[in-house]
């Protein structure tokens, strides 16, 4: 239930953007729908990244306890 | 008269009278403390400020300025804040070091001179850390330990650094001190000790470690406290003496970004808020980094709001802690239930910082985001706008999530106690006031500014959907599996460094150092007492070899000394 | 009348007290005795610091004998300051000692402790005050003698050992000091420090005066302990009794820099002294390889009297540093530290001698937990410690401030990191006391209370005086900036 408002919701903000432009500093920030692929992305991006870092540092509790 | 008493002098004389109070005042005097504090602060003339000769220096122990006051407002309101948190609490030290951590960190702000910053700085540091001793477990001793070598060390770096300074341009005056050019490479050795001594404290990268060791080890009301002082002093110093310093834009970038993916795997759900205090720092150390009077102000109101919606979530994760026992997020879940209103608390701290619009967090960052537009630093756009997803990863959505929401713990515990909800309230609501109204904010900010945040709505909703699609990745995540389940574990970071390496290494060095003395010192005897028999001719008998040997050997050094300076004097 | 005669009385009084104490017996009188005329030699050398202040340097002859026929006292900035220093510790510390040496000296012995504290006294004061070579000599003949007997009296058996190895020292240093005197005496035709200096330029250059040079250095240094020639220190100070060790830590090192600085630059000038001769260099080895030595030293000690002994040698490495410096700036600061270190030794040595009286003991591992037995002692130790270390608001940070000035104006960095080093060091070995006594057990069955309040409040009063001199600094600083002017300009 959640889950489909939060896309309901990511879909009603898609066009939104379309109606209201943001003043654009840059110009990939003029291609629609920039800001919603780049916050998945980045986040999907740092979950795998995170991940495999975690393999690497990844302790037991005790480790400098001994 | 009222004038001339320096701010935060009122918090450190009566955090002494403390323990005069029947013990179940103290806490309620910990919280006059800082409002009387504030009203004086108030009723404080603009730009007052205070010298006076010391040991033949001249020093200006209070300066009042736009910066210094808004820095003074927002150490006031979360003293306040905290000290209504820890109402509870009945350990007088805690109180008495607690409220000489806030008045320091509050004297140091308003300090116009470098030898009265150092003494603030250093008491910040002495006092602080008894937040962390009073867990009263061997770990939060030893985390303690090492946080005072790291804080005491940055303020032995700033004391050598300030005498330098003083050697090149005989003045103590706490003004900007990186060159107009911004160029660290210009500048001279004891201002780069000091920038090192506020990098230990902001936790610039490398040097970042102390904060994610000791903060978590503190205690509940501790945290809450830590989280809004010491290194949003380091802050303000770096504003002050070294804006527009290019390297910081650099070094802010990096803070922003790395702690993000340690935040992903972190357990300790109060870690998980430090490596988040961290990111955040970095947005602020950009600003200060750009130096342009936008960025400035976008890096100040970043430190004002920023101080209030980490509390607030210090606050929440301590309510957690001090109602379950426990802050590992393998161990957490589904509170929602048990705890609503804290509930609703931590999801307003995490909206707050994640910048939804409408939150305080937005009207901050969006100042600092445009001042980065305005001098068109792509990169630093770009990495900023990655760590605004990796703040909505951890702190908009991890913390809560895995405290209140996701699996069910089967933890039934009851909602925080009264007077936490009330401090968790007002910080709420004064986050979501701002984000109404942000003007307020901007009047009090050190430069003039007209910004609007929401004059472009095209700016709102693109932030929206940066925000609500990294949610949807994470939603997608979660339900695939992919995302890496909590574990009880912990994450190493610098810390290995100094715990586990140096450690080792400093053993085998020492061990083979043993060996090497126990041969010298051996030689040396053999040596010494041929020598000795020589030279103690006259003295030979007193006594065993046992007896003598003390006072032989002191007088075989007067005849050494005697026959090099003889010969010295002859040459 | 009287006021003309001040310079004289002010060792005549405790000269003529000290058979009179041996007269009276009774431990009660003998104390009252040597409480009233250290009190008397207090306010008489603050007389005269007072009128040297107003109206410089004074000069008097005893028995109108005039220079180099009489013994000829002369009072500048430098000696009426080392005179303050001495008395005052002497009238605290001996308000201190009634209860503290009946604690640890047998009655029948006590008379004569005063008696030879009386002596021990005018010996220190004479040093101070005369302006004679070899006066200078017979009064540290008289001090030294005085605190062999003084330092012998300790409750430990070991304090004997302790004093017939300072006795074997000192009689060498004394010798040496004897010698380089008669050397002097024998190129020049006189004994007068003023005539001294007069003509020694003339003969500088001579083998005879360079003997004298060095002997009388090596002589001296060996008064003051200074490394490698301390190893007479640490036992001495750790076997006497408390309130012995307080007095002779703040004041009889610091008389014996006085009489090195009295020679160096008076005497033989800074010219030849520090520039002809390599003594600077010298001097800067010697006292950095003292602070670093003897504090790491300190930290390991298990007796907290022979720590505070082996810091004293690390500090007397501060005095030695300033002086290597060869500037104004550096010799204010040897100055001001003797002031100050005077302070808080005499703090940390109270402390430890109510802590003696109370517990019996001086070893770290019967501190256990007694910050809350004896919490206003305890404060009195910490204040000295912190004082020690240096933190600001205390007087110890205002002579490392200067010292510190000192080794930057003259630009020597392997200095400067020497004495943030030795404070290091300092942190640590006052921490292992502070953890042992806050942080460890409390032991239920241990002896807790303070002190009585005659011994209390002497030791409080100079904790008190670390943070006034650290936070009002006029008097030490002002007068210790004028007596190293004084010093470099010459007699």
């Amino acid at each position: 239930m959640i889950f489909k408002a939060l896309v309901s919701a990511c879909v009603a903000l898609v066009i939104l953007e379309i109606i209201f432009h943001r003043h654009a500093s840059f110009p990939w920030e003029s291609w629609p729908g920039f800001y919603a692929l780049w916050g998945f992305v980045s986040l999907f991006a740092i979950v795998v990244v995170g991940k495999r870092l975690g393999r690497g540092l990844k302790r037991d509790e005790d480790y400098y306890d001994e | 008269m009222m004038n001339s008493l320096p701010p935060g002098i009122i918090i450190l004389v009566g955090a002494l009278a403390l323990p005069l109070l029947p013990r179940a005042l103290r806490a309620v005097g910990a919280l006059a403390l800082p409002i009387i504090s504030l009203a004086h602060l108030i009723l404080l003339s603009d730009a007052v400020s205070l010298e006076v000769e010391f040991a033949g220096l001249s020093l200006i122990p209070v300066r009042v300025d736009r910066l210094s006051l808004i820095f003074g407002y927002i150490f006031h309101i979360a003293a306040i804040l905290a000290a209504l948190y820890a109402l509870h609490v009945r350990n007088t030290v805690e109180h008495v070091t607690a409220m000489f951590y806030v008045g320091s960190a509050i004297g140091a702000v308003f300090a116009g001179d470098l030898v009265t910053l150092f003494l603030y700085w250093e008491i910040t540091a002495l006092s602080s850390v008894f937040l962390i001793f009073a867990s009263r477990t061997e770990r939060s001793y030893r985390a303690g330990i090492r946080y005072l070598i790291i804080q005491v060390g940055s303020g032995v770096l700033l004391l050598s650094g300030i005498l330098m300074h003083y050697q090149d341009v005989g003045s103590l005056a706490f003004g900007q001190l990186i060159g107009a050019a911004g160029s660290l490479g210009d500048a001279s050795l004891g201002v780069w000790l000091i920038f090192l001594a506020f990098g230990i404290k902001c936790a610039f990268p490398f040097l970042h470690n102390w904060l994610q060791d000791a903060y978590p080890q503190a205690t509940v009301t501790g945290a809450v406290f830590l989280s809004a002082f010491t290194t949003k002093l380091a802050i303000y110093a770096l504003a002050r003496g070294f804006p527009g310093t290019d390297a910081l834009i650099g070094i802010g970038v990096v803070m922003t970004l790395f702690p993000i993916f340690f935040a992903v795997i972190e357990n300790d759900l109060r870690k998980v808020l430090c490596y988040s205090l961290n990111n955040q720092l970095g947005f602020m150390v950009v600003g200060i980094g750009i130096g342009s009077q936008m960025a400035l102000n976008g890096a100040v109101a970043h430190a004002f709001v920023h101080i209030l919606y980490k509390g607030l979530l210090f606050m929440s994760m301590g309510a957690v802690l001090y109602r379950t026992g426990t802050i590992r997020a393998s161990d957490l879940g589904g509170l929602y239930r048990s705890m609503p209103w804290t509930t609703a608390f931590c999801i307003v701290g995490a909206m707050s910082i994640s910048a939804f619009p409408l939150f305080s967090g937005f009207v901050a960052k969006s100042l600092t985001m445009s001042a980065v537009v305005e001098g068109y630093y792509v990169w630093t756009f770009v990495g900023l706008l990655i760590a605004s997803a990796g703040v909505m990863e951890h702190s908009g959505i991890k913390i809560p999530y895995f405290a209140f929401f996701g699996q069910d713990s089967g933890i039934r515990c009851k909602e925080a106690p009264l007077h936490m909800c009330l401090a968790m309230g007002a910080t709420a609501v004064l986050c979501i006031t701002i984000g109404w109204l942000p003007g307020p904010l901007y009047a009090l900010l050190p430069y003039p500014t007209a910004y609007e945040p929401y004059a472009d709505l095209g700016h709102s909703i693109t932030q929206l959907q940066l925000l609500l699609f990294a949610a949807l990745a994470f939603a997608v995540l979660v339900r695939t599996g992919l995302y890496p389940p909590e574990k009880a574990s912990i994450t190493l970071d610098t810390d290995w460094l100094y715990r586990r390496l140096a450690p080792r290494w400093a053993k085998g060095i020492l061990s083979s150092l043993e060996r090497i003395r126990q041969s010298g010192v051996n030689a040396i005897h053999q040596t010494g007492r041929h020598l000795m028999r020589w030279v103690l001719h006259h003295y030979g008998a007193e006594g065993t070899l046992a007896r003598a040997w003390p006072t032989g050997s002191m007088v075989l050094w007067v005849a050494i000394l005697l026959g090099t300076s003889l010969i010295l004097y002859y040459l | 009348m009287i006021g003309a005669q001040l310079p004289a009385l002010q060792v005549v009084i405790p000269l003529l007290a000290a058979p009179l104490c041996l007269l009276l017996y009774r431990p009660f009188a003998t104390w009252l005795l040597t409480v009233v005329t250290s009190a008397a030699t207090l306010v008489i050398s603050t007389l005269l610091l007072t009128q040297v202040l107003d109206s410089g340097p004074i000069d008097y002859t005893f028995g109108g004998w005039a220079a180099p026929f009489g013994i000829a006292y002369r009072i500048d900035l430098v000696n009426a300051y080392v005179l303050l220093i001495v008395s005052a510790i002497s009238t605290v510390v001996s308000v201190f000692a009634r209860l503290s040496v009946a604690a640890e000296i047998e009655a029948s012995n006590q008379g004569i402790f005063y008696t030879a504290w009386l002596l021990c006294l005018t010996g220190l004061l004479g040093i101070a005050i005369t302006g004679d070579a070899f006066n200078l000599f017979v009064f540290l003949e008289i001090s030294s003698l005085s605190s062999y007997v003084l330092i012998a009296m300790g409750q430990d058996r070991r304090a004997l050992t302790a004093s017939y190895q300072y006795l074997i020292m000192g009689t060498i240093g004394a010798t040496f000091i004897l010698i380089g005197v008669g050397l002097l005496y024998a190129l020049t035709g006189t004994l007068n420090m003023a005539d001294l200096a007069e003509r020694l330029p003339a003969v500088a250059d001579t083998r005879t005066a360079r003997a004298g040079f060095a002997f009388l250095t090596v002589g001296i240094a060996l008064k003051i302990a200074l490394f490698p020639l301390h190893l007479w220190l640490p036992n001495a100070y750790a076997y006497a009794p408390s309130a012995v060790s307080a007095f002779l830590a703040a004041t009889a090192t610091k008389v014996a820099v006085y009489a090195l600085l009295r020679f160096l630059f008076s005497v033989f000038g800074e010219s030849f002294s520090l520039e002809t001769m390599p003594l600077a260099h010298g001097l800067a080895v010697l006292g950095s390889v003292a602070v670093l030595f003897a504090s790491l030293v300190a930290i390991f000690q298990h007796n907290i009297k022979r720590m505070l002994a082996y810091s004293s040698v690390a500090q007397i490495g501060y005095l030695t540093l300033g002086i290597s410096f060869v500037s104004e700036l550096g010799l204010s600061a040897t100055i001001l530290h003797l002031f100050n270190h005077a302070l808080m030794k005499g703090a940390l040595f109270l402390a430890l001698g109510c802590i003696a009286w109370r517990i019996g003991s001086a070893r770290l591992g019967d501190f256990q937990g007694l910050g809350y037995r004896m919490p206003w002692t305890m404060g009195v130790f910490l204040i000295g410690g912190l004082s020690l270390i240096g933190i600001p608001t205390t007087a110890g940070f205002i002579s490392k401030w200067y010292l510190v000035l000192a080794a930057l104006e003259k630009g020597w960095w392997p200095v400067l990191v020497v004495i943030v080093i030795g404070s290091l060091l300092a942190v640590v070995y006052i921490w292992r006391v502070v953890e042992i006594a806050y942080l460890g057990k409390r032991l239920e069955e241990a002896p807790s209370g303070e002190a009585p309040l005659s011994m209390l409040l002497p030791a409080c009063l100079l904790a008190l005086a670390n943070i006034y001199f650290g936070i009002h600094t006029e008097l030490s600083v002002g007068v210790a900036h004028e007596a190293a002017k004084a010093l470099f300009g010459g007699l």
